[in-house]
C-alpha cells in the first residue's frame, strides 16, 4: 500500500513538473503557509498535518492531496463532501478541502485552489475545488493535467471556471465575429458581391492599406472620380505592395494581380452610392481601416488581429467557407499539427492544398517563436514554406494572407498538386513535413485519384525519406471503404510508417457534415510489421458548439491537448478508452474505435442487469402465453407420457 | 393449457348482469382529473439516490413507468396518491397504480375510493376497449371526451355496479398467473446448484478474439414486415427491449432460424446483445454467435460482455462481418489461461438462484 502511494506522489511530481508548476512536497517554504500548516492535522486535533503538496501560483494557493486507488478519491454524505475525521484522513478530495479549508483560514491568502488527486498514470482522477476566504468552496470539473493552473494560465481558469465570465479571448473573438459580419452584409447590399468574391476585395483592401505607411495610398483620394476611379487606385495601391513585398516572379504576381482586376471592372463598386454618399469602394476601405488598422495601434500582435479578422471573415459565411467551395481548417488544428510533428526551425514544410494558407501561417509561427537569429527567421520565411494551390482565386487569397502575416515571398504556386511528380516535388522543395487538408468526397471509382486516401499517398510520395507527414481527412479513408481505397492503403504500407491516427471531435468542421480524423505518417520507410502505433480517441477535445458562433474553446481544451501530446509523445501511458498501441494490417481500419476495446473488469451490477432483464423477458413471455419459448408445454407433455 | 379450477368459483361473465355507466363527469363513475404533475423529461430532477417515485409517462410499455426518479422536484410538481387507473392521452395506455407517483405531460387519472389491484385488473380491460374509439393526433382521451364516455360494467341483482364480483373475478386470474409462473420458477430454482465461487475481482481476465470463442458467427436474412406471417416463433431484430423479440412469425422459406445462441444487433440498436433459448426467426440486423458447448449460464454471462460492444458503435459504425472478426472481448480465465466457463456458468447460476429466491420470497410475504 505504502509503495503505490509513493508511485503516485511520484506520477504527480511529474504532472507539476511537466507543466512548470513548482510546489513543495510535505510542508512549505513560504513561512506563512508552514505555519498555518503546523496546526493542519487531519486529525482536527490542531497538531501538525501536511497535504502532498502545496505552494503558490501567483496569488493562488494551490494544495493537493493525493491517495493511491481511484476507491479512495471522494466519499460523499447526503450528496457534500463529507467532513467527517475519518472519511478526510482516506479520502483525496475530503483531505484537500480539508486543506484548502484550513489555509484559507489561517494565512493571507484569500484563494485557494484544492486538488483531490487518486490513482496512478495510467487510471486516475484529478478533482479541482476553488475555496475562499469565506470558506465557501466550489467543485470545479475533473481535469485531466494541471496546465491550467500554471502561471501563464491560472488567471483564465480563474475567470472561466470559478468566475464564470467570458474571458477577452471570448470578448475578442464575438467583436471580431461581429465585424465580420456586418461586413459581410455591407459588400452584399452595396457591392452585389458573392461569396466567393468578398475575400477577393477584402485581401485587396488591406494590401492596400499597407501603402498608406508608404504615404502610396490614401482614403482621401477616393473620391469616386469617373476618369480615375477608386478601384483604379485600389489596385495601384496593391500593385505597389506586391512589388513592396517583393513577390516573385513576375509571372505570379501578374497572376495575382489579374484576380484583383475586378476592383477595376466592377462598375457598382466605382460608382457613389445614393445611401452611402461615396463608393462602396471606399466604404469598405474605411470600414477596414477603422476596425482593423486603429485596433492595431493598440494591440501588440497587428500581424494576428489583421490575420484573425480575415480568417474569421473566410469562415463566416454559411460556415467555414463552404461556399468558397473549400472547408477551412479550423485555427486549432493548424497549431494542434505543428504540436503533433514537433515542428523545428530547421523543417520545411509542404502543404500541396493550401487552401487560404493556413497551414502555412501556423508552421511560419511555430517555427518563428523558436528563434531569435533573423537569418534563421528569414530562411523560414522565404525557403522553408512550400505550398501549391489548384484555385486561381484561392492561391490570390492564400499569397495576400501569407503577404498581410509577414512572409513576403511565399513559395506558393498555383498548380494542380495530383499533376506534380513526386520525385520531382521533392527535389525542388526537398521538404521534411508535409501538411494537408485535401478536398474530401470527390473520389470515385472512375476518379480513384481523387480519394482523400489518393492525395495522402501522393504527398507522402512526395516528401523526403524520413519526414512526417500530417493530414485531416475523413475517418472513412482509414476505413478503405472501397477496393481502391483498400490498395491504396496496402501501397501506403509498403513505402511509409503509420505513426497514428487521431480521431477527432465530429464539430471539428462545424456546420459539415464530415467526421475527420488525423493521420500522421513518417515516410520513406516500409511499415515495419512489429511498428506499434497509436489510435487515439480525442472526440473530447474540448471545443464545442456555441449556436450563433460556431466552434469555440472551453476551459478543458488545454487539458485535454495536453494529455493528447502527453500520450502521444509517450511521456504519460493511457487507458484503451484514450489511446490504444498496437500493431497494425493494411485491411484494418486505421481508427480507435476499430482497436479499441474495454478491458475493464466488468462489475456484478452488469451482470444483474443483464439476469435481471432476462428473467423479466421470461416472466414477461410466460405471463403473456408464450411459455411454450421456455419448453414449459414440452415439459407437460413429457409429464403425460 | 387446462384451466386450473379456481378457488372462489364464480358467476361466468356471459351469465351476470350488466349495465352501462359514464365513466366519468357528474354523473360518472370515477372522479377524474389530469395529473398533479407534468414534467418534461428535460425538466426532471435526475438525483442518483432515492430514485423509488416512478415517472409515468404515455408509453405503453412497464406499467406505463419511463424511469424511477427521486421525491425532490420543483415545488409546481405535486405528487399523485397511489391506488388510482392512469390514461395516456393519445396513446390511451390504461395502467393501474400501486403507488404514489409523478408524470410527464397528459395522464389522466382514474379515482375511486372502491379500487383496488384486483379490481382494477378487471375494469382496465375494460376501460381499453372503449379507449378504442380515441386517437394519436387531435382525438385523444381528454377530460371532456371521457366524461363523455361510456363503459359496460357487471352489476348486482340490485342493479348496483357489483366491486365485489370485480374484485374477485381479478384476483382469481392473478393468482392462476403467479401460480403458473412460480411453478415454472420453483422447478427452474431446483436446478439451481449454488456454490461459493470467487468474486469477479479476484479471477485473472483475458482478451479473446469473438471468432475465437465462437464457432458459429453468421447473420440473420432480410425479412420485411409486409412478408412475415404471424405466428409463434420469435422475430429477432435489432431492437433493444423485449429482448430483441420485435415480432411472432411462422415463415419457414428463405429464413435462418437459430437457437441457443446469442444474437448481436449489427445496426439499429448497435451493440444490443441476447440470449436465446428458444428456437427464433433471425433478422438481418442481428449476427448470431453460437458454441455448441455453451448453455444458458455461459451465453447470459458473455452477453453482458458482448453487449459492451454498443460502446464504440453506433448510427454511423454498424458492425459488419469484418469489424466483428477483429473484435475481442475480456473473459475470466483458469490456470490454462483458458476461458473459465466453469466459472462463468456457476456466476450466472448464483445471480439467478439469487434474483429468483428474491422472487419466491417476496411471493411469500
Amino acid at each position: 500500500m505504502a509503495k503505490k502511494e509513493v508511485k503516485t506522489d511520484l506520477w504527480v511530481y511529474e504532472l507539476l513538473k511537466e507543466v512548470n508548476i513548482d510546489l513543495d512536497p510535505q510542508g512549505s517554504s513560504i513561512k506563512e503557509i508552514d505555519e498555518a500548516l503546523k496546526t493542519a492535522s487531519k486529525g482536527g486535533t490542531g497538531k501538525v498535518g501536511f497535504p502532498e503538496y502545496v505552494g503558490v501560483v501567483k496569488d493562488f494557493i494551490l494544495v493537493i492531496e493525493n491517495k493511491a486507488s481511484v476507491d479512495k478519491h471522494i466519499k460523499l454524505k447526503d450528496k457534500v463532501i463529507s467532513d467527517n475525521v475519518k472519511d478526510i484522513k482516506d479520502y483525496a478530495v475530503n483531505g484537500a478541502l480539508f486543506y484548502g479549508k484550513h489555509l484559507v483560514e489561517n494565512t493571507t491568502y484569500n484563494k485557494v485552489i484544492a486538488f483531490g488527486i487518486s490513482g496512478d498514470e495510467k487510471k486516475h482522477k484529478i478533482s479541482p475545488l476553488f475555496i475562499d476566504e469565506t470558506k465557501f468552496y466550489r467543485e470545479l470539473p475533473e481535469v485531466e493535467s494541471l496546465i491550467s493552473f500554471n502561471k501563464d494560465n491560472i488567471d483564465e481558469y480563474y475567470v472561466r471556471e470559478v468566475l464564470q465570465e467570458e474571458t477577452d479571448k471570448e470578448k475578442e473573438l464575438s467583436e471580431i465575429l461581429k465585424d465580420a459580419s456586418d461586413l459581410h452584409e455591407d459588400l452584399r447590399n452595396y457591392g452585389n458581391l458573392k461569396d466567393i468574391h468578398k475575400p477577393i476585395i477584402v485581401s485587396g483592401i488591406l494590401l492596400a492599406l499597407r501603402e498608406t505607411e508608404f504615404k502610396n495610398f490614401s482614403i482621401e483620394d477616393l473620391t469616386g472620380d469617373e476618369i480615375n476611379t477608386d478601384g483604379d487606385k485600389i489596385y495601384h495601391a496593391i500593385e505597389s505592395n506586391l512589388r513592396r513585398s517583393k513577390v516573385s516572379p513576375e509571372v505570379k504576381r501578374d497572376k495575382i494581380l489579374s484576380q484583383f482586376g475586378m476592383f477595376k471592372s466592377e462598375q457598382v463598386l466605382n460608382e457613389i452610392n445614393d445611401t452611402l454618399n461615396k463608393t462602396p469602394l471606399k466604404h469598405y476601405t474605411e470600414f477596414l481601416n477603422k476596425k482593423i488598422y486603429k485596433s492595431i495601434k493598440y494591440s501588440k500582435s497587428s500581424e494576428d488581429y489583421i490575420g484573425r479578422f480575415y480568417g474569421e471573415f473566410m469562415s463566416y459565411s454559411g460556415g467555414d467557407g463552404q461556399t468558397l467551395g473549400i472547408v477551412l481548417t479550423p485555427k486549432h488544428i493548424t497549431d494542434l499539427f505543428c504540436e503533433l510533428v514537433d515542428i523545428k526551425t530547421e523543417d520545411i514544410v509542404l502543404d500541396p492544398c493550401a487552401g487560404t494558407a493556413g497551414f502555412l501561417i501556423a508552421a511560419m509561427h511555430h517555427m518563428l517563436i523558436q528563434t531569435d537569429n533573423e537569418n534563421v527567421k528569414k530562411s523560414i520565411r522565404q525557403k522553408q514554406l512550400h505550398g501549391i494551390e489548384q484555385r486561381a482565386d484561392m492561391f490570390t487569397i492564400a499569397t495576400t494572407n501569407m503577404i498581410l502575416r509577414g512572409d513576403g515571398k511565399s513559395n506558393l504556386i498555383n498548380e494542380n498538386f495530383l499533376k506534380q511528380e513526386p520525385s520531382k516535388l521533392q527535389l525542388s522543395t526537398e521538404a521534411t513535413v508535409g501538411m494537408m487538408n485535401p478536398p474530401y468526397s470527390q473520389g470515385s471509382k472512375q476518379n480513384p485519384d481523387l480519394y482523400e486516401i489518393s492525395f495522402t499517398e501522393h504527398l507522402l510520395d512526395s516528401l523526403v525519406e524520413d519526414g512526417r507527414a500530417i493530414v485531416i481527412i475523413p475517418q472513412s479513408s482509414m476505413t478503405g471503404k472501397t477496393k481502391e481505397e483498400q490498395s491504396i492503403k496496402e501501397n501506403i504500407l509498403k513505402k511509409h510508417t503509420l505513426e497514428g491516427v487521431i480521431t477527432l471531435n465530429k464539430d471539428t468542421f462545424y456546420g459539415v457534415g464530415t467526421m475527420p480524423c488525423i493521420a500522421v505518417f513518417t515516410t520513406g520507410t516500409p511499415h515495419p510489421k512489429d511498428k506499434i502505433s497509436k489510435f487515439i480517441d480525442y472526440k473530447e477535445d474540448g471545443f464545442k458548439v456555441s449556436p450563433h458562433i460556431g466552434l469555440i474553446e472551453t476551459e478543458q481544451a488545454k487539458d485535454r491537448k495536453q494529455h493528447l501530446l502527453d500520450v502521444w509523445f509517450d511521456r504519460i501511458e493511457a487507458e484503451t478508452k484514450f489511446c490504444v498501441n498496437t500493431t497494425i494490417e493494411a485491411e484494418d481500419e486505421w481508427l480507435h474505435s476499430f482497436y479499441y476495446f474495454n478491458d475493464e473488469i466488468p462489475t456484478n451490477e452488469d451482470f444483474e442487469k443483464v439476469v435481471g432483464n432476462y428473467l423479466s423477458f421470461e416472466f414477461s413471455m410466460i405471463m403473456n402465453e408464450r411459455d411454450y419459448l421456455f419448453g414449459v408445454e414440452d415439459d407437460k407433455e413429457n409429464n403425460k407420457k | 393449457m387446462t384451466k386450473k379450477t379456481t378457488k372462489n368459483s364464480i358467476v361466468k361473465l356471459n351469465e351476470i348482469q350488466w349495465k352501462e355507466f359514464f365513466i366519468g363527469g357528474e354523473n360518472g363513475l370515477f372522479d377524474i382529473t389530469s395529473s398533479s404533475s407534468g414534467i418534461d423529461k428535460n425538466k426532471l430532477n435526475i438525483e442518483e439516490k432515492n430514485s423509488n417515485i416512478p415517472y409515468i409517462t404515455r408509453s405503453n410499455i412497464d406499467n406505463g413507468i419511463n424511469q424511477f426518479i427521486t421525491i425532490n422536484q420543483l415545488d409546481k410538481y405535486n405528487l399523485d396518491e397511489g391506488n388510482v387507473i392512469t390514461i395516456g392521452l393519445d396513446t390511451q395506455t390504461v395502467f393501474y397504480q400501486p403507488h404514489s407517483f409523478y408524470t410527464g405531460q397528459n395522464i389522466q387519472v382514474l379515482r375511486h375510493k372502491k379500487i383496488n389491484k384486483f379490481n382494477a385488473l378487471f375494469l382496465i380491460p375494460l376501460i381499453e376497449v372503449q379507449m378504442e374509439k380515441f386517437n394519436w393526433g387531435g382525438n385523444g382521451a381528454t377530460l371532456g371526451r371521457l366524461f363523455r364516455t361510456k363503459i359496460m360494467l357487471p352489476i348486482t341483482n340490485k342493479g348496483n355496479l357489483d366491486w365485489n364480483y370485480m374484485e374477485t373475478y381479478g384476483k382469481n386470474i392473478l393468482i392462476e398467473k403467479q401460480e403458473q409462473y412460480k411453478q415454472y420458477i420453483q422447478k427452474v430454482f431446483k436446478k439451481l446448484n449454488y456454490k461459493k465461487i470467487d468474486n469477479l475481482q479476484e479471477k485473472n481476465w483475458k482478451e479473446f478474439f469473438l471468432t475465437d470463442i465462437f464457432t458459429e458467427i453468421q447473420r440473420g436474412k432480410r425479412l420485411t414486415k409486409a412478408n412475415q406471417i404471424q405466428g409463434k416463433k420469435p422475430y429477432v431484430s435489432s431492437s433493444r427491449a423485449n429482448n430483441g423479440v420485435d415480432n411472432y412469425i411462422e415463415n419457414e422459406e428463405k429464413v435462418r432460424i437459430f437457437s441457443d445462441c446469442l444474437s448481436l444487433a449489427n445496426s439499429g440498436s448497435v451493440g444490443a446483445s441476447f440470449y436465446h433459448s428458444y428456437e427464433f426467426v433471425a433478422s438481418d440486423h442481428i449476427t448470431h454467435l453460437k458454441n455448441e458447448n455453451f448453455n444458458e449460464y455461459i451465453y447470459l454471462f458473455i452477453s453482458t460482455l458482448t453487449s459492451r460492444l454498443s460502446e464504440k458503435y453506433n448510427f454511423n459504425r454498424e458492425i459488419n462481418d469484418k469489424r466483428i472478426s477483429r473484435e475481442k472481448i475480456l473473459l475470466p480465465i483458469n490456470d490454462k489461461e483458458e476461458p473459465d466457463y466453469v466459472y462463468m456458468a456457476q456466476y450466472i447460476i448464483n445471480m439467478k438462484y439469487k434474483k429468483i429466491k428474491q422472487y419466491l420470497t417476496f411471493k411469500e410475504k
